[in-house]
């Protein structure tokens, strides 16, 4: 059971972690490297936050609205300029523009670690296992992400657009769709979950300016692997989330990140297009 | 003597007397960070033939940079369990012994890595971008967790080697540095240098005109891996360092703005780069080091939003001209257009079948082509004319039913990629044209005419051998002024015509025209056709689509009509024009 649970919330983690990616990806064929940047830029804005004597809920709030301002900026100065160029480019450009964020972050709060105390203490009783509440809490949060992402996108006008605009931009712009303010909103909605997912993980894990990085390379593979939809985002989680779980528990953590790192890879070579194979 | 010759021997002089001037200028200190800033430069120059010159985006340098620190290390100290150096140091012989291995070995590594990323059936071109950032970050964790080889979080230290002083180190790195650069110069604009070129603008293209790309490009990243990893034991050596960091993802990237601020595909532009990269960031990383980091970061989204060309790129361009140029010419050779010669029926077709998915597109196609005919395909849009020619030329293409080459060695042509198709002499024209961007009007006909071929890699082609017929086409297009001309540019007429020399100058058997005379004016057409008549008659066989039925007229010996993936008609222009069978076809039948 303890086992299940952990799954859970590693699978949950790794979900508010790429789904920022992956909405950037799909939409925007763009692959962020920015957010790593946006991550530890919602993480130390919720510090700010939280230090100014807010609770935890507003602090995530403001984390959310400061990153999706940064992200608008980042939007209008970088990733404007970067439609139609090769991946290698924009790969270069988000990661300078994450070095820059990371060093803002260390220039202005510091390099030494920190952390962001737990707010939910204490644990949850589940079947019998006593179990971290904020953790569960984490996998709750991430569900209703994902739900709301997709209800969205199946229900609504929005979501109608944006899947247009995904498909064919040309023809979008065509019927009267100003894709660049679709792509622009859609930049800005990544950046904003990126710093989300940043601040609601952050009392999960010690924290640094560098505190995003370790998460870019699984994060990058598995939005490779969930290809464009957000059922492959969920897949590409819970499969990598078990590897990690499973190994961990055999061996040493160490070598559980570099086995996510193998098996994404092997995943990739065998399925070039991820998930979304089928539709190809 | 040359002015070319005479602008080499000049700037390669300049450039000899400032390294070697170096020295007496600044401080020992200083020197020592321009002998680290020459190995980054090695590696920067390997770097720029792997992503600048073949377009393989490697986000993973750093790892074979590192595995030839590493190797020069492991030779050179003894190790306690915990991680700890014991020992250090051996003999100038050890030393030159472990920065050859680690050279060999990064290559082997690099050359593995890539067989396994570029598979031959074709995968993601970006999956080589992906190893590389996963190597990066994997190796890291890997490294802290093996301190008895490696030195764990410490890594290996004080191995540097103790025979040579300051300059002594300086002037040995220096001279690798040139021997690097010169080497990669002559490479790049070699006729080596001119395929890897083609794959990074056109990779499909290349392998239809019989190159092997994937074995092309894992030889270039062997290469590009082995000479990283000489810059890296060459670094191990001098500075005696080797730690994690040197593996990962941040250096990598580092290396990678190195290329792009002095310019991709420049050669010299990455290595002024590095120097100058590495020598600013040394001196402002002391007294600055958040505001370096900071101004390297913007450093990296400047060069690529706006100076995507880079920093030092007209400056090297304009260096490059000077001294590497000699611009190719076509001659004609003389002599029929193909060395085909034997048995008339060259490919032979009997219930072939194929669908791409769940949708059938040839549904039993019927077909005998001839050597010394010309064979028009004619029916109406989607009836499987353009998938024929893509079943013949790509074996690999699941068909039911038999295709048999008569071609010389192998009759079967199952399983068979396209490049070795491509080299027993069927050679396609796209329907859509297909050139390299980058690549003049000359150099397109004279990698055609290499029909895969493996080129030289010192030596530069500078008059093009050509049949006469490819001139003749060239002379009809308009194309024949424009020889200096870059794919990229050319209006579509003249990338029509370029399809068509090109097709003829790699001197087919059989030579598969998609729509050749569509974008062409109606007297570019007559010469066309003529020309396609004296090349039947030197013994091609030609296998034309087109929908221009007075085209048709003119030029076929045969014509085959398809319809719905069947071959319902065959037969002289005359009897297919009053057929019944092709009427309806286009027309659709009467009730």
């Amino acid at each position: 059971m303890n086992l299940i649970l952990d799954l859970g919330v590693t699978t949950a983690t790794l979900l508010l972690v790429i789904l920022g990616l992956g909405i950037i990806l799909g939409l925007m064929d763009v692959i962020n490297l920015a957010h790593a940047g946006l991550m530890a830029a919602g993480v130390y804005m919720a510090l700010l936050f939280a230090s100014l004597g807010s609770g935890f809920a507003a602090a995530v709030v403001g984390a959310t609205g400061a990153t999706a301002i940064i992200g608008a900026i980042i939007e209008v100065v970088v990733i404007r300029r970067l439609y139609g160029r090769a991946i290698d480019d924009t790969i270069l450009a988000t990661w300078g523009v994450s070095l820059i964020l990371i060093q803002s972050i260390s220039w202005i709060f510091g390099r030494e670690p920190v952390g962001l105390p737990v707010p939910i203490p204490g644990g949850i009783v589940v079947v019998g296992i006593d179990y971290p509440a904020y953790r569960l809490f984490l996998v709750a949060v991430a569900a209703a992400m994902v739900l709301a992402l997709g209800a969205v996108m199946r229900f609504t006008r929005l979501g109608l657009t944006v899947r247009m605009v995904m498909t064919n931009e040309v023809l979008a712009r065509g019927v009267g769709i100003d894709t660049v303010r679709v792509r622009q909103l859609t930049f800005i909605t990544g950046a904003a979950i990126a710093g989300a997912a940043g601040a609601l993980i952050g009392p999960t894990q010690g924290l640094s300016p560098q505190y995003g990085v370790a998460f870019l390379a699984p994060a990058f593979l598995a939005v490779l692997i969930a290809g464009r939809n957000l059922a492959g985002l969920v897949a590409a989680s819970i499969l990598l989330g078990a590897t990690q779980v499973l190994v961990t528990l055999y061996a040493n953590p160490v070598y559980a990140d570099v086995v996510v790192i193998v098996v994404a890879v092997v995943i990739l070579r065998l399925w070039p297009a991820g998930f979304t194979w089928r539709r190809a | 003597m040359s002015a070319r010759r005479r602008d080499f021997i000049l700037i390669g002089a300049a450039l000899i007397v400032v390294i070697a001037a170096v020295p007496f200028l600044g401080n020992e200190y200083r020197t020592q960070l321009w002998t680290q800033a020459f190995t980054f430069a090695i590696a920067a120059v390997s770097l720029d033939l792997v992503w600048g010159y073949t377009g393989i985006p490697d986000l993973g340098h750093s790892v074979w940079f590192g595995i030839g620190a590493l190797t020069v290390g492991l030779m050179t100290t003894t190790v306690s369990d915990t991680g700890l150096v014991l020992e250090s140091g051996g003999t100038a012989g050890t030393y030159i012994f472990a920065i050859a291995l680690g050279t060999v070995i990064a290559a082997i590594a690099g050359a593995v890595v890539a067989w396994y990323a570029f598979p031959s059936r074709g995968a993601n071109p970006f999956y080589i971008g992906i190893v590389g950032l996963a190597l990066s970050t994997a190796i890291q964790p890997l490294y802290t967790q093996l301190p008895g080889i490696t030195g764990g979080e410490n890594g290996l230290f004080g191995f540097a080697y103790g025979g040579l002083d300051t300059i002594g180190w300086y002037y040995v790195c220096g001279g690798c540095f040139v021997a690097v650069l010169v080497g990669a110069l002559i490479l790049v604009r070699s006729d080596f240098g001119l395929l890897i070129a083609a794959i990074r603008d056109n990779e499909r293209r290349a392998r239809y005109l019989g190159n092997d790309v994937e074995r092309t490009k894992i030889a270039v990243f062997a290469v590009g891996a082995g000479i990283a990893g000489f810059a890296g034991a060459l670094y191990g050596a001098v500075v005696g360092l080797v730690s994690a960091p040197l593996f990962g993802f941040q250096f990598a990237t580092e290396m990678l703005v190195w290329v792009a601020v002095g310019g991709r595909a420049t050669i010299v532009g990455p290595a002024v780069g590095a120097i100058a990269l590495s020598l600013i960031g040394s001196e402002l990383n002391r007294s600055f080091p958040a505001q370096w980091n900071l101004a390297l970061g913007a450093l990296f989204v400047a060069v690529v939003v706006f100076v995507p060309d880079g920093i030092a790129a007209p400056w090297a361009k304009w260096l490059r001209r000077r001294i590497v140029g000699g611009e190719r010419t076509l001659v004609a050779e003389p002599g029929p257009a193909t060395a085909a010669s034997g048995a008339d029926a060259l490919v032979t077709m009997r219930d072939v079948r194929f669908a791409y998915g769940s949708l059938q597109v040839l549904r039993g196609i019927d077909l005998d082509i001839e050597r010394g005919r010309l064979l028009c395909i004619v029916g109406p849009n989607g009836a499987g004319k353009s998938t024929l020619i893509e079943v013949l030329t790509d074996g690999r293409r699941s068909i039911a039913g038999v295709v048999a080459f008569n071609l010389g060695a192998g009759q079967d042509h199952r399983r068979r990629p396209p490049h070795e198709i491509a080299r027993h002499g069927l050679i396609r024209k796209f329907q859509i044209p297909a050139l390299f961007r980058s690549l003049s009007v000359a150099e397109h006909l004279l990698l055609a005419a290499h029909r895969g071929r493996w080129p030289s890699p010192f030596r530069r082609t500078v008059r093009i051998a050509v049949p006469a017929a490819v001139l003749d086409v060239a002379e009809a297009t308009g194309l024949a002024s424009r020889a200096d001309m870059a794919g990229g540019v050319l209006a579509h007429g003249f990338k029509q015509g370029l399809e068509i020399a090109m097709a003829v100058a790699a001197r087919p058997v059989l030579l598969l025209l998609d729509e050749p005379t569509a974008g062409l004016t109606a007297s570019e057409r007559a010469v066309i056709g003529k020309i396609l008549r004296t090349l039947i008659a030197d013994g091609i066989a030609i296998v034309l689509i087109e929908h221009d039925f007075d085209f048709v007229g003119e030029v076929a010996d045969r014509v085959a009509v398809l319809h719905d993936g069947k071959v319902v008609e065959t037969g002289s222009f005359a009897e297919i024009g009053s057929s019944a069978a092709v009427r309806d076809a286009y027309l659709g039948a009467a009730p």
